[in-house]
């Protein structure tokens, strides 16, 4: 065995994985095309996922991994955009729901899915992980869609009413967070939502937040697929 | 027999499932999020209201496949159906699987019918046939009851009935598969690594017909046998000397896998280690037990070293290794850091609560329901509970709060007292704060003056109320049994166990132990269990930060503040990163 010929190939192998990981982060980097998916465990993530990607449903349980996929937005066979469409719905169990972060830099959009029915008695929950997302220092400047699903349910609150539970709700939790113990090693990556001197509103954040109400079981998500594309054509 | 067989993805999609009876309560995502969310999946079963559960991961397509029954029966044969399901499965559909264009259509129930009765029929012949398979059987009785036990089941039965149905089984090694799992049950607790490994040295079951693996899997036979040796002199190696210790595979592995290294200039393992670069990079391989049971022993060793309780090293590296077996692993990966990096995120998921931490805004709907918040402080002799009820005080108190102090300590002389300086410190610091402390001396009932203390507070708008305990060993039955009775007529809104961040093996006996006696003593229907954890004297420890661990995953709840110095202000906030790359930091 040749020690010299070896090393070269060793060197030449070398180079070309740091090439492809160059350029394979560089090309994470420069792509914004990602939709992810968030919110509470049983809100509907998964099937929502389902919807869009495939166009039906089956059963699912709590996830424990996240489910990635590409799709198409349809108009009768016309594809309504370019490119096939990256969403990512990642896990709301409490445990898990901190690798929504590890998306963040590819994101275009984010879609958290609410449970209309249980909102009322959720809302301490959902407006918490808001909380975090909205916080997250790099979540600035990303719109937002907050989709009230399972509204075929009786018990489904409208979209304005959940609105201002949660703005009630985040408004609590921005004085607690605040005020709470620092951490151990203080390095603060954490933004003040709103306005100082005024009650909470989503309007003061600088990420655009829309409500809009609709039910993955009944098939009524155009309002998701229409406003995707909104916001990729809104560059 | 069965209630119901699901087999779903790891992202929570149902591939195929079949129900035989009605299911209640979705006893799966009680599964997921108690058990296997919660790295708990080193144990073997689950028991949910009615449902014995178990399961078993296909990790190389990222499936999960359960089974459920009613835990009054004791059916024998549920492992090697759930093995032999996934074997098939997975053969039959694994394009499918892969294929996610679309969603697919799984007609497995002919199949699944089929392979059901057979082992059902064949269990039933045993039965008959041998009767004494029922000592074993009543052993996993006994078993199935002690949560330690992680490997149980009538082996001795199910490999005998193994061996019969090989001609049955598709395939060789899936019955070599079901071999090594049996034999391992024989052994269970006794069972150290040299034995098992001899084992399955000499088990050349099917290893003849099993094409794709046979190359590798006689060789690290071979080289693990030799490693055996090696480990056994020296199985004091840290991680970090691993690749001395490893076969030359993935010794050559690490070295690629971390460009900074330099290639040394060895003839001999070059060319050898040239032969299996080339073989690595052409394609990916699986991994396979062998692989995992060295890197994890010594993942084991250094996290103990980290004074992570023994009991918890190993749940955690089976439960790793569970989530690994069978994952395929791309050119440039060694498997020390594919497991590193599978236990980074274990621990992440450990230490990240599961419920709000927010105690200020539990505080604040207390407020609103008029009423003052309770929070009681239990723990061992010596830990800090007054020194960290001050601390925690002086937090509330920054924040505007009314507190009362309960002085319940009436045991330990000088306990008040303390109490009292720190309530003359805090409202001398504080310009609007307002301290007070509720005592009544000593020898008298804690329980009792805790009341009053509640009562005192409600009455006199206080927002919060710290109840300070007498610190009790957790064997001290009497005094475990005052504490129950403690927190069972007060029900206060929070308990807090206060614990150094200097226990050891001994963190996971305080906790159980004291949550059991919570459960024990109260004579409530739904006892109360503690809610989160006070790490104190954490800035004693440097990086040997186990303590946090064994305590988030004994109990489950969160650590709230840790503490880290003798002043008011020596609170914080634990951060999640900061632990996990204390604990994984060579």
């Amino acid at each position: 065995m040749d020690i010299s010929t070896f090393t070269w190939t060793i060197f030449a192998i070398l180079a070309i994985a740091i090439a492809v990981a160059v350029l394979n982060f560089l090309g994470n980097r420069t792509k914004k095309d990602t939709f992810l998916l968030l919110g509470l465990s049983d809100s509907g993530k998964t099937s929502l996922f389902l919807k869009l990607r495939y166009g039906s449903l089956v059963q699912t349980h709590t996830s424990m991994k996240e489910n990635e996929g590409h799709f198409i937005i349809n108009d009768n066979g016309i594809p309504l955009v370019k490119n096939p469409i990256h969403i990512v719905d990642v896990p709301g169990h409490e445990k898990l729901r901190f690798k929504f972060s590890d998306f963040i830099p590819i994101t275009r959009g984010i879609i958290f899915v609410i449970d209309s029915s249980t909102c009322a008695k959720n809302s301490r929950q959902i407006a918490e992980y808001l909380y975090d997302i909205f916080a997250h220092k790099n979540v600035k400047n990303i719109p937002t869609l907050i989709a009230c699903n399972m509204s075929d349910m009786i018990t489904a609150l409208p979209p304005e009413r959940i609105r201002t539970i949660l703005e009630n709700e985040i408004n609590h939790l921005r004085k607690t967070r605040t005020s709470g113990l620092d951490h151990q090693d203080s390095v603060d990556e954490v933004e003040y939502l709103g306005y100082e001197s005024e009650n909470f509103k989503f309007e003061h954040l600088e990420n655009e937040v829309v409500f809009e109400k609709c039910s993955v079981k009944d098939g009524e998500i155009n309002v998701i697929k229409e406003w995707i594309i909104d916001t990729l054509q809104g560059k | 027999m069965l209630d119901f067989f699901t087999i779903l993805t790891k992202g929570g999609i149902v591939l195929w499932s079949k129900t035989f009876a009605r299911i209640t309560n979705s006893p799966i995502d009680a599964l997921i999020k108690e058990v296997l969310i919660e790295e708990r999946g080193g144990a073997n079963n689950y028991v949910k209201d009615s449902y014995n559960i178990k399961w078993t991961f296909a990790n190389e397509l990222d499936l999960v496949f359960v089974v459920a029954y009613q835990k009054i029966l004791q059916l024998a044969y549920i492992e090697e159906l759930l093995a032999t399901i996934k074997k098939f499965f997975c053969e039959k559909f694994a394009e499918f699987i892969r294929d996610t264009t679309k969603l697919h259509k799984y007609t497995f129930d002919d199949d699944f019918d089929s392979i059901l009765r057979t082992l059902e029929e064949k269990d039933s012949k045993n039965d008959i046939l041998k009767p004494p398979t029922n000592p074993t059987i009543s052993e996993e009785v006994i078993a199935r009851n002690i949560e330690a036990v992680h490997r149980n089941g009538g082996g001795k039965s199910k490999s005998r009935g193994n061996r019969s149905k090989k001609s049955a089984a598709p395939n060789g090694d899936f019955s070599e598969y079901v071999d090594k799992k049996s034999t391992k049950k024989v052994m269970r607790v006794w069972d150290d690594k040299l034995t098992k490994e001899e084992m399955n040295s000499l088990d050349y079951s099917g290893q003849n017909e099993n094409i794709d693996m046979s190359s590798t899997a006689i060789r690290q036979n071979l080289v693990d046998e030799n490693n055996l040796g090696h480990r056994s002199q020296d199985g004091h190696y840290e991680v970090a000397d691993l690749k001395q210790d490893e076969d030359d595979e993935s010794y050559d592995d690490d070295e690629y896998d971390a460009t900074s290294e330099n290639v040394q200039d060895d003839n001999t393992t070059k060319g050898s280690s040239l032969f299996s670069f080339f073989k690595n990079i052409t394609g990916q391989r699986e991994i396979n037990e062998e692989d995992l049971t060295l890197v994890l022993a010594n993942m084991k060793e250094h996290l103990i070293k980290k004074n992570v309780a023994a009991d918890i090293a190993t749940h955690l590296c089976d439960s790793v290794s569970r989530t690994l077996v069978g994952q395929k692993i791309g050119s440039f990966k060694s498997i020390r850091s594919i497991v590193k990096q599978s236990m980074e995120s274990a621990l992440r998921r450990i230490l990240t609560p599961k419920t709000s931490v927010d105690l200020l805004r539990d505080i604040l709907q207390a407020q609103s329901e008029s009423r003052p918040y309770t929070i009681c402080f239990i723990g061992v002799n010596g830990v800090g509970k007054s020194t960290n009820l001050s601390k925690t005080c002086f937090w509330l108190l920054q924040n505007g709060f009314k507190v009362l102090i309960a002085g319940c300590d009436t045991f330990r002389s000088g306990a008040v007292e303390q109490l009292k300086v720190h309530v003359r410190n805090l409202n001398a610091l504080g310009q609007n704060s307002v301290v007070e402390l509720y005592e009544r001396g000593y020898g008298k009932d804690a329980a009792g003056i805790a009341k009053d203390a509640i009562n005192f507070a409600k009455a006199n708008g206080f927002d919060v109320v710290l109840i300070d305990t007498a610190g009790r060993m957790q064997d001290n039955e009497p005094l475990m049994r005052a504490l129950a009775k403690l927190v069972t007529v007060n029900n206060p809104d929070k308990i807090i166990f206060v614990g150094e961040a200097l226990v050891g093996n001994e963190a996971v006996d305080q906790l159980t132990k004291f949550n059991q006696a919570l459960k024990d003593f109260s004579g409530l229907q739904n006892p109360r269990h503690i809610d989160g954890i006070i790490l104190t004297k954490f800035d004693t420890i440097d990086d040997k930060v186990g303590a946090a661990l064994s305590m988030a995953y004994t109990t489950g709840q969160p650590i709230l503040f840790v503490g880290t110095g003798q002043t008011y202000t020596d609170l914080k906030n634990m951060k999640v990163g900061h632990i996990v790359q204390a604990l994984l930091k060579e």
